[in-house]
């Protein structure tokens, strides 16, 4: 139990694993030595040594496919790609092989690797290297995606994935590794698949996931003086997806809003916003409202920067007119 | 002709290699054909002669269509159509006959959930809350967007938009209070009601202990001593119970009675759990106790579940519960009460079908004068789904 | 069979056969309309390739094939019933009818997968190489790709990180001059591709893919090298008989070139070897192929009584079989509409 932040929760979650399992590994750029691109393998070269802590060349492909290889000869591979931006040079290996290969070979054999990666804006790192790609993955059976919020999850939803006998994506956020947190590494908020409920109102339900919460929760707060008391949902895994939680919910309140980073069209938010109308259509008094990205890549600018994705002025704007 | 491939309907014969009347071997070429893709080899699949070409050179023949008799000692097990195969993925309609549009699908999700049926614009919510009260929405005044009805002006129709407006009294459960009831509350009132709720004896903010039910049953018709008119009571659980008496104590002060998942309906119970409100001292059993009411109450947050694990770890129902139970049963018996007032009051009910705390079964036994709704919830029908207890509520009979 | 000698070649010689009438048998399953999936590429002329290396593997070696891998697979013990079930998209097939010939795989005999991407399934030997580093077995993996490949960025990632990090991996590149309708001095500049292996300091050689002995022989060299943690590239130089994919006459190369393709037959050329050499007579061996022929008969019996795969197994398999299977649109229809309240 202390206070840690969500970066050296990761790394926590990572070295325990590697002590009490032999099999697991990390391979990707610069997770050696330099010690991961945020920092979060820092050290953990020192304690595993260079056989599991693994130094690639620029070689997304080939980093994701030898994570393929080494999960079906019985390793737990922990790949990590520098930027979900780069998910696309990876995605041959990802949705063609990883996705499917338990499908294709008839069950024999399953792929239990992690991709860990992240995403997101708040760095001004311009329109390759701040998107929020999630539903890429989210859009391909066979993958398991879970989205860390917060301190105690970067911790215990990484412990949960490299339990998964399937691959898991794992996308962190960039704007959360400096965040700080309480952890308790003996319980996490809930178990796998299920999402977790960190404030109840009765007037509305704003279901999101990741750095959104955390602007959720803030715009709860403002919310709440003006007498609008919302529900958050933290979906902490897309897939599986809770929605048995959000069910519950949504009928109580009638008045459901979904936040995501990733950009609105074709997006998380369309396919949430899809499944909650139909399964409480008959107990909605508002359309599901969408609140995500625009549809348009991110500029270096600040200001344009924060103005591209939902912001706490703009969850609780969206709060007030649908409860007006 | 054989289909060799997804896009073929039709293949040229480019040039018999085996002439009319020649034997053949099995593997040997019989003629070379031109598909859209590229120029093809036809092996014999087994050894025979060729009877008689059907089709020249140059001649372009349909997938199907025969071009040569031939004669071998088995058949060739050639299926000339794959559709009826397994072979191709594809579709069963032959490429360049165009697909029937399917009819668009009204979808709901991103565009104006209040849809125009019959000339009326309602919320989906609102057209349920109205199947269930009986409302006709044709001529209810919409106050929500572009003119529709939302599910509060539903809720005030059934209230009958009475000069005098309904009022009710709100009796809790074990180890609840009147806090409790907050969302029901909003939805009456939204609906034009006015609500009471009280905290009874060893509940709540009440300095009173219970050193027996009945204790409840006083402080209730004290209370209701101080109002003028009549109220619609309403209890819950172990309230109901409690509601039942009071109705039966002061039916002139009663326009109706509701009972929700009310005890007393049989000695089912779940004793587990009485004992456990009692006895409660640590957040996960409360958290067990609260998984057992339903959903709503499994997802009681943090907070919410302090206060209240403080509220009952000073531990002021063992008398209440005591007396309830006789060992794992109840003997609290409500039917005698309601049979006393049946003929002078409406007695309606409402059970949740999921209720893990007084088994369904035993609500079944209710007689056949009281009007029985059943809801998909647990034990806590107006947390699971408060509009629709408030929409039952305001249902005139 | 009489075999006078039990010579290298004697012992090769029959798995070449079987797989040339394996694949010709295939071929009549695809004209009867009887195989599972479109596409349908054989290996017929690579039988010293996939012979020659199969033999210098053994039991706990692990590799990938590409889309023309089934002389590879059989090469390596596959039962071909189970194969041709497969083929024929049935649910006792190697995949229970879900791979076909492109997905297919056998984790009990070491094969991680055919791909239908060309070069999908390399980079998967480099993590196979890991594995066996790792776990200190001494088991190698062999990447079976065609000259098709060399076009594609992954093998390169994959050939420098196995050198890199000193795996026991082989690249066997199946050479056999065309990428689908492409000749390879059309695709590339230098076509003498055992060359790539030098700037990334692995081992590379090529060898006549019509010689079985050849390939056996350097086969053998490179993996007991690869076990020793050098990596090697191997160039199995042969030609394709048929096109692309079955039966397609390839108008593209013309007929001269295809007759001198037909002398570098490798499975006509260890027969005649063995005749000239007097191991095995010509009658004995006429034996030998037809007790094959009625072996790879038998196979396309097997397939085609077997059993479709059922419709409900549809959502089998997405996940490990201890989480639920997706909703089926029927399924979600019949829930959310069938609601009564």
């Amino acid at each position: 139990m202390g206070k840690t932040t969500y970066r050296d929760a990761l790394r926590q979650a990572l070295s325990d694993s590697m002590t009490t399992d032999p099999n697991v590994v990390l391979i990707g750029e610069e997770v050696g030595r330099y010690g991961g691109a945020y920092g979060v393998t820092k050290s953990l070269i020192d304690e595993f040594g260079p056989e599991r802590v693994i130094d690639t060349p620029i070689s997304e492909p080939s980093i994701v496919g030898a994570a393929v290889g080494a999960a079906m000869s019985g390793l737990r591979p922990v790949a990590e790609l520098m930027y979900v931006d780069f998910i696309g040079m990876t995605m041959d290996q990802l949705a063609n092989q990883a996705a499917k290969i338990r499908y294709m070979f008839g069950g024999q054999i399953g792929v239990p690797m992690i991709l860990r990666t992240q995403g997101g804006t708040g760095r001004s790192a311009g329109a390759q290297h701040s998107q929020s790609l999630e539903a890429y993955v989210m859009h391909t059976p066979g993958l398991r995606l879970a989205m860390p919020a917060t301190v105690s999850d970067a911790y215990h939803l990484l412990r949960q994935s490299l339990a998964q006998p399937d691959p898991v994506v794992f996308i962190e956020h960039k704007a959360l590794y400096a965040t700080s947190g309480e952890l308790d590494d003996q319980t996490p908020v809930a178990p796998w698949g299920k999402a977790h409920v960190p404030r109840q109102g009765d007037d509305l339900v704003i279901v999101t996931y990741s750095r959104q919460l955390h602007y959720a929760i803030l715009a709860a707060d403002k919310l709440a003086k003006d007498g609008i008391e919302a529900t958050i949902i933290d979906l902490r895994t897309l897939n599986p997806l809770d929605i048995d939680t959000i069910r519950t919910h949504v009928e109580r309140c009638g008045h459901a809003m979904v936040v995501s980073e990733g950009v609105m069209t074709a997006g998380v938010a369309a396919e949430l916003a899809a499944r909650i109308s139909e399964e409480c259509f008959d107990f909605l008094e508002n359309p599901v409202i969408r609140i995500a990205g625009e549809d348009i890549p991110i500029s270096v600018s600040p200001l344009l920067e924060t103005n591209s994705v939902p912001t706490p002025e703009l969850i609780a704007d969206a709060a007030r007119m649908m409860r007006s | 002709m054989p289909r060799l491939g997804e896009t073929m309907d039709s293949g040229t014969i480019a040039s018999w290699t085996v002439a009319q009347g020649e034997n053949f071997e099995r593997g040997d070429t019989l003629l070379e054909l031109e598909t859209d893709k590229t120029l093809v080899e036809y092996p014999a699949l087994g050894s025979g002669r060729l009877v008689e070409t059907l089709v020249a050179e140059g001649d372009v023949v349909d997938v199907g269509d025969p071009i040569a008799i031939i004669e071998t000692e088995k058949a060739w097990p050639i299926v000339s159509d794959q559709d009826a195969g397994a072979s191709t993925s594809g579709t069963t309609a032959p490429p360049g006959v165009a697909q029937p549009q399917s009819s668009p699908v009204e979808t709901v999700a991103g565009a104006e959930t209040a849809s125009l049926v019959d000339g009326v614009r309602a919320t989906p919510l609102a057209r349920r809350l109205a199947t269930l009260g009986g409302v006709d929405m044709q001529g209810l005044e919409g106050t929500g967007r572009r003119g529709r009805i939302e599910a509060s002006d539903v809720i005030a129709a059934l209230g009958g938009g009475k000069a005098d407006r309904q009022e009710f009294l709100l009796l809790h459960g074990l180890g609840s209070n009147a806090m409790a009831w907050g969302a029901l509350i909003a939805s009456l009132e939204a609906g034009g009601a006015r609500v009471t709720a009280i905290d009874l004896p060893g509940h709540g903010t009440n300095p009173d202990d219970a050193a027996k039910i009945d204790d409840l049953v006083d402080c209730a018709v004290a209370h209701l001593h101080t109002h003028s008119g009549k109220v619609h009571l309403v209890g819950h659980s172990l309230g109901a119970w409690v509601a039942a008496k009071v109705a039966s104590q002061m039916p002139e002060s009663v326009s109706e009675v509701t009972l929700i998942a009310p005890a007393g309906c049989g000695p089912e119970v779940n004793a587990e759990f009485l004992r456990g409100m009692a006895e409660v001292e640590d957040m996960d059993h409360l958290r067990g106790l609260l998984t057992m009411l339903g959903p709503t109450a499994e997802a009681t947050p943090d907070g919410a579940a302090a206060v209240m694990l403080q509220d009952l770890s000073r531990g002021r129902l063992h008398a209440v519960v005591n007396e309830l139970l006789d060992g794992d049963v109840s003997h609290l018996d409500i039917l005698p009460i309601l049979d006393s007032i049946k003929d002078r009051l409406n007695v309606s009910a409402v059970i949740g079908i999921q209720d893990q705390i007084v088994p369904k079964e035993t609500l079944f036994r209710l007689p056949s004068y009281i009007n029985i709704h059943v809801v998909n919830t647990g034990h806590v029908p107006q947390w699971d789904t408060p509009a629709e207890i408030a929409a039952l509520l305001q249902k005139p009979i | 069979m009489e075999t006078q000698t039990n010579s290298r070649l004697a012992e090769l010689y029959p798995m070449m056969r079987r797989i040339r009438t394996f694949e010709e048998r295939v071929g009549e399953l695809f004209v009867r309309g009887q195989s599972a999936g479109s596409m349908l590429h054989l290996s017929i002329g690579e039988e010293a390739a996939a012979v020659g290396v199969g033999t210098a593997m053994r039991d706990g070696d692990t590799f990938t094939t590409h889309h023309r891998g089934h002389g590879v697979f059989l090469a390596r013990g596959a039962d071909p019933r189970l194969m041709m079930a497969e083929i024929a998209g049935k649910e006792t097939g190697y995949c229970s009818g879900k791979g076909g010939s492109m997905h297919i795989a056998d984790m009990k005999l070491g094969h991680l997968g055919a791909n239908a991407i060309v070069g999908g399934g390399i980079p998967s030997v480099v993590g196979a190489g890991l594995a066996a580093r790792h776990k200190r077995s001494d088991s190698v993996s062999v990447a079976f790709f065609g000259d098709g490949a060399t076009g594609q960025g992954v093998l390169y990632e994959s050939m420098n990180m196995a050198a890199l990090w000193r795996l026991p991996v082989l690249f066997v590149c199946i050479n056999n001059q065309y990428g689908m309708g492409t000749r390879i001095d059309n695709a590339t500049a230098d076509p003498d591709l055992y060359k790539r292996a030098i700037p990334f300091g692995l081992k590379g050689a090529a060898v006549d893919g019509s010689d079985v002995e050849a390939v056996a022989e350097i086969a053998g060299e490179m993996i007991g090298d690869a076990r020793a943690g050098k990596p090697g590239f191997l160039v199995v130089d042969c030609y394709r008989f048929y096109g692309h994919a079955r039966m397609d006459k390839s108008p593209y190369r013309d007929d001269a070139e295809e007759s001198e393709g037909r002398l570098r037959d490798p499975v006509i050329k260890a027969r005649e070897t063995l005749i000239s050499r007097g191991e095995i007579d010509g009658s004995s061996l006429d034996e030998m192929d037809q007790n094959i022929a009625a072996e790879m008969d038998a196979t396309i019996d097997f397939a085609a009584d077997a059993r479709e795969p059922q419709l409900d197994s549809i959502f089998d398999d997405v996940y490990d079989p201890s989480t639920p299977p997706p909703e089926s649109v029927r399924g979600r229809l019949a829930r959310i509409l069938g609601q009564s309240q």
